[in-house]
């Protein structure tokens, strides 16, 4: 059960993506949308930052910065430091990554503001305008 | 039914032993192959996952997709050929052939991940070693690289549980396995040795290292890595994407890490490199320019950043975009692909993307180890021959991109 997802709060947050099997499999499935729902558009997040958003394991949070916004399920990571966000490399987080001249896009440090829901947006969809 | 032995393609490992049972045509068993190698494999037979030939969607005949891939990079005045990183290297060849005739620029997707690391390997900055070397080692560092998920038999076939012989001591060889990592990751785990640091906290770390080695105070993690370093004769870096995106390409500290690391015994760096070929690509455009990426050819041989998909993406300096067996409009930042719209994409890719699906032309081609021939570069720069265990109802990368070089008019 969520923790308080009416009460709307937010946090910045850094978003690093990773590789992951599961994600890479899931482009080649014959479901392949599916299965993308399912391994790519997730967040791996601390547990002080579940509480502060107020969101349990498998809750919808909307991750959103100046170039776009995504909606994905939250996995508890027990491991990960407070303040960061591990997502597997896909298209999804792609709608938040940028890219400065002369640097590599930032697949690995997407500043994102985080917080809990809605609750009925299909993960991985970009949030609509 | 039918049993062969073939070469997976799925990731830069080039895994030497799968089996494959095959009957009508039909894979029915894969053996040896990670969870990505059998994905790959039997997605190969998901018509629903194939492209098929088309232009502006709508299913044409092969001849047809070739004419007009054709028209459209004849027409234009500053095309650019990307990928070739999931192609043998026969077919980069024809496509670096294919660019030169053209006068245009070429790039491929180790612009934005490790091609610089692999340059400073090629060039000598760093110093690399094969598959075989590292048998002889005595401390694996996985730094930044997670290979359960990226390269799954990695550690089963090239390091910690690759066996020669028989020895009693058990599963895993006599080696220190240890990884730099950002997360607790699968690899991490099992490692011997772990040093967390966070997100771009690489640079900080190599430096407090270099610190160490000078004599110099710096922190205990760093001295702790610099004691493995000490007590071992031969060290392997397995360098992943979290090294090269955290040091933003710039491995000026990484190496001279390396190089202070010589004064106790053997270094070597590996890039943990994805596409199966894109170290083949570094070798095929180097040996062609002297570049490993981001080369145009109009007025002769040319190099630099402006050359890469990114920048003329972000300039919208090119008329036409060849896309070779790659998906940049998924795997690039969404604004940044944004820009590729409204100008003539052409796809030749075995497997439907988002690339393919906002093509203009689209030429579904074989996909190359498990239907067509050819040679690529594993990751250790060892070159490896590719066997098809199945036949091919569409024409592989190198075939298609010769038949678009017959019929460019200039």
């Amino acid at each position: 059960m969520s923790l308080a997802p009416s009460q709307n709060l937010s946090i910045p947050l850094v978003v690093v993506t990773y590789r992951d099997i599961y994600a890479w499999a899931a482009h080649l499935d014959k479901n392949e949308e599916t299965m993308y729902d399912k391994y790519a558009a997730i967040i791996r997040l601390s547990e002080p930052d579940m509480k502060a958003i107020g969101v349990s394991r498998g809750d919808k949070v909307t991750l959103s910065n100046k170039v776009g916004s995504i909606v994905v399920r939250v996995q508890l990571d027990s491991k990960c430091p407070k303040g960061f966000g591990f997502m597997p490399m896909s298209h999804i987080p792609n709608e938040l990554t940028s890219y400065e001249a002369g640097k590599l896009p930032n697949f690995k440090w997407i500043d994102v503001v985080a917080k809990a829901g809605p609750g009925d947006q299909k993960p991985g969809d970009p949030r609509p305008e | 039914m039918t049993a062969s032995t073939t070469v997976c393609t799925a990731c830069s490992c080039l895994c030497d032993d799968i089996g494959i049972q095959i009957e009508d045509d039909i894979v029915r068993r894969v053996e040896n192959a990670c969870r990505k190698g059998s994905a790959f494999i039997y997605a190969t037979q998901f018509e629903k996952r194939r492209n098929r030939h088309s232009i502006e969607g709508q299913e044409v005949t092969l001849e047809q997709a070739i004419d007009r891939a054709a028209a459209e990079l004849s027409r234009a005045t500053h095309p650019l050929i990307f990928g070739l990183d999931n192609s043998s290297l026969e077919a980069q060849e024809v496509g670096i052939e294919l660019a030169k005739r053209l006068g245009c620029s070429i790039d491929d997707t180790s612009s934005f991940c490790q091609g610089k690391l692999v340059d400073h390997i090629l060039s000598g900055t760093l110093p690399g070693c094969t598959m075989d070397d590292i048998m002889s080692s005595d401390l694996l560092l996985y730094w930044g690289s997670n290979p359960h998920h990226s390269h799954p038999r990695h550690l089963s076939k090239f390091t910690i549980y690759a066996h020669r012989s028989y020895s009693e001591i058990g599963a895993t060889r006599p080696v220190t396995l240890a990884a730099v990592e950002v997360r607790e990751s699968e690899t991490a785990v099992i490692c011997h040795r772990v040093f967390r640091i966070l997100p771009r906290g690489d640079r900080e770390f190599i430096s407090a290292i270099n610190k160490g080695i000078d004599g110099e105070q710096t922190t205990p993690e760093a001295k702790k890595l610099i004691e493995l370093f000490r007590r071992s004769r031969f060290t392997v870096i397995f360098a992943g994407l979290g090294l090269t995106y955290s040091l933003d390409n710039d491995y000026l500290s990484f190496i001279e890490m390396t190089k202070r690391l010589g004064k106790w015994g053997r270094v070597a760096v590996m890039p943990m490199v994805g596409h199966y070929n894109m170290r083949g690509f570094n070798h095929s455009l180097r040996k062609a320019t002297g570049y490993v990426n981001q080369v145009s050819f109009e007025n002769g041989v040319r190099h630099g950043g402006q050359f890469s998909l990114l920048e003329q993406v972000r300039n919208r300096s090119f008329d036409c975009l060849m896309v070779v067996g790659s998906d940049p409009l998924s795997s690039l930042p969404r604004s940044v692909a944004a820009g590729i719209s409204g100008i003539p994409l052409i796809t030749v890719d075995p497997f439907k993307s988002a690339t393919s699906r906002g093509s203009t032309v689209v030429i579904g081609s074989a996909v190359t180890g498990v239907e067509v021939a050819g040679t690529a570069v594993r990751m250790d720069g060892s070159e490896i021959k590719l066997a098809p265990p199945r036949g091919a109802t569409r024409p592989g990368d190198e075939e298609v991109l010769k038949r678009i070089a017959e019929k460019i008019s200039r």
